[in-house]
């Protein structure tokens, strides 16, 4: 079954077609990506998919529900969050912290029940705690869960935000280049992290320029060209399409 | 550690105050400490937790005063009723108030309540039939629990367990699933969107809990001063809570109270040295502005985070110089 259903999305900038007449479909427990040279559109599906943009035309449907125009907040309330490209971390808080905000749909306590303290909001909050530390035990930052945030290298912080989106059981992650900036070890600690995490049932969605990570995870590629499709396919058959090696593969460097 | 004996010794110095400097004087002005202490932390949390600054304050501070005045006053509420009343009226004002003002991005809550503090400001001026007019109103009762009447040692007393119980509330707000959200919004606000976050539901929950706590610093400042007039209201009393706020540091509740103690007692040094320097009518308020407009310079300039973060700083310092001496004595004995 198909959990996102993206259908003919445009999306113009003054004139600029940044995404022009956009389709596939994700399959559940999958995971998919989106490959295309810089300037392709793969950010901009991102953020219409997501709800930071409004696309100019066509739909966005998850679980066959249109989501195209919503908030990212009512987006994520059906299941789907994201991680960003250039990280968006909470930068005043700790590492156990931030992943712990990432329980806010899966925790109910509303002011009132927390100003008071009352008995529910402080189990919820006990409970909260236990799932970000394991989380974190899994992207192993567990022994940084008191530290700031900030004190992180650059991959623990991608591991952290990645922690972050998980904390929240999500069906549909979506990732914006998630091996960019990583050493050769810890993408290959990544890959091994994601593979986990599809095989708990979350789908995959993600934009990656890192052609080793895309070919070793995907089910599925789609390749974005000056704001179009170009190809579908397994891994396999990317690599053989003419056209993405003509236009993509071939013609530039990948990375 | 470190933390709780200074919480402890803060309220030890609390409890004595009074009788420390066993004066009239003295303890009125603890009172109006702890009554626009209320105000600050509310817009602390404002101001440093969901990043939104209001400039109207005052006019929830002014609801809770008149609601409790004229209830009083003018249909025989006993004062216990009025004040919840009081800030139950602020509370609905400022869902009403927030709610266009926070669809919108920027500062535009700032812009809102700057003009929604005029406006209330006028009406008071205006409704003579019920605000009293320019002239104010009087004869505001007296607070009695029971039989016994509170003078102002006791309702310095009621009015520090009232800051107590807001500055608790708030820090269980802060240190909760809400104010983690609240904090995640003004780190990134899209983040916190892709996590579910509601944000312009949490700004405008905040933004109606800081104009309750005014509402009801409004209603303890009403029976305790007994008689006042929309001066003690106007856009000036919402800019020196902001400064209090900003200078307190915004994000910290017990910086919001020492912002306050710090401007309230230097308003009262100036009143008293100004006059002596410069005899002309106008040199204090013309003196105090100007001490404002320094205050927010400097605290700008040199203490973004407020008093509260420079002492932070310094308590760093202190601590990274004590493990560098530790550490050189230790390998001076190796």
């Amino acid at each position: 079954m198909s959990i996102l259903e993206v259908r003919e999305v445009t999306q113009e900038f003054g004139g600029l077609l940044a995404v022009d007449k956009v389709s596939f479909q994700v399959q559940e427990g999958t995971v998919v990506s989106v490959i295309g040279p810089n300037g392709a559109g793969k950010t901009t599906l991102f953020n219409i998919i997501s709800g930071v943009y409004a696309p100019t035309a066509g739909q966005v449907l998850l679980r066959g529900k249109e989501i195209q125009g919503n908030k990212p907040f009512q987006s994520a309330g059906l299941g789907l969050t994201r991680t960003f490209q250039n990280l968006q971390l909470f930068s005043r808080m700790t590492v156990l912290e931030n992943v712990m905000a990432g329980r806010h749909l899966r925790t109910a306590s509303g002011f009132f029940a927390s100003a008071l303290r009352l008995p529910q909001a402080m189990r919820e909050e006990r409970l909260t705690r236990e799932k970000a530390i394991s989380c974190l035990q899994r992207v192993g930052l567990e022994e940084y869960a008191e530290r700031p945030v900030t004190s992180l290298s650059f991959g623990e912080q991608r591991l952290a935000e990645i922690a972050r989106a998980m904390v929240m059981e999500p069906a549909l992650l979506l990732l914006d280049e998630p091996a960019s900036g990583l050493n050769p070890a810890e993408k290959i600690q990544l890959v091994g992290l994601l593979r986990q995490l599809r095989d708990t049932g979350v789908t995959i969605l993600l934009v990656e320029h890192d052609m080793n990570t895309v070919m070793e995870l995907s089910d599925r590629v789609i390749v974005l060209y000056l704001g179009r499709k170009i190809a579908e396919g397994t891994p396999a058959e990317i690599q053989q399409d003419e056209m993405v090696v003509a236009a993509y593969l071939g013609g530039e460097k990948i990375c | 550690m470190q933390k709780k004996w200074l919480l402890v010794l803060a309220v030890v110095l609390i409890l004595l105050y009074p009788y420390l400097l066993q004066s009239t004087y003295f303890r009125t002005i603890g009172i109006f400490i702890g009554i626009r202490a209320i105000v600050v932390i509310g817009l602390c949390l404002l101001m440093g937790y969901a990043g939104q600054a209001s400039l109207g304050q005052a006019a929830f501070f002014a609801l809770g005063a008149y609601t409790s005045g004229i209830l009083t006053t003018g249909y025989g509420f006993s004062p216990w009723l009025a004040m919840p009343a009081g800030i139950s009226l602020a509370s609905l004002v400022a869902l009403v108030v927030g709610w266009p003002a926070l669809k919108l991005r920027g500062h535009f809550l700032a812009l809102a309540t700057l003009s929604f503090g005029l406006i209330v400001y006028f009406l008071l001026k205006q409704w003579s039939f019920l605000t009293g007019g320019p002239s104010g109103l009087t004869g505001i009762p007296a607070l009695y629990v029971a039989d016994l009447r509170l003078r102002t040692a006791e309702y310095y007393y009621l009015v520090w367990m009232a800051v107590a119980f807001v500055a608790w509330l708030s820090h269980n707000i802060v240190h909760s699933r809400i104010g983690r959200s609240l904090r995640a919004i003004h780190d990134s606000e899209i983040a916190a969107e892709c996590l579910g976050v509601d944000t312009f539901r949490l700004k405008l929950q905040l933004f109606v809990l800081s104009a309750a706590y005014a509402a009801l610093a409004g209603s303890l400042y009403a029976h305790f001063i007994r008689f006042f007039s929309p001066a003690a209201f106007g856009f000036k009393v919402s800019i020196e809570f902001a400064i209090m706020a900003a200078l307190g540091g915004m994000a910290s509740i017990y910086g919001g109270v020492l912002g306050v103690a710090t401007v309230t007692l230097l308003i009262e040094v100036l009143r008293a040295v100004v006059p002596l320097v410069l005899p002309a009518a106008h040199a204090v308020a013309a003196i105090e502005t100007t001490t404002f407009g320094l205050i927010l310079v400097v605290v700008f300039i040199f203490l973004p985070d407020g008093l509260a973060g420079g002492i932070q700083e310094l308590r760093n310092r202190f601590n990274a110089r004590r493990t560098n001496i530790v550490r050189q004595a230790k390998e001076a004995k190796n």
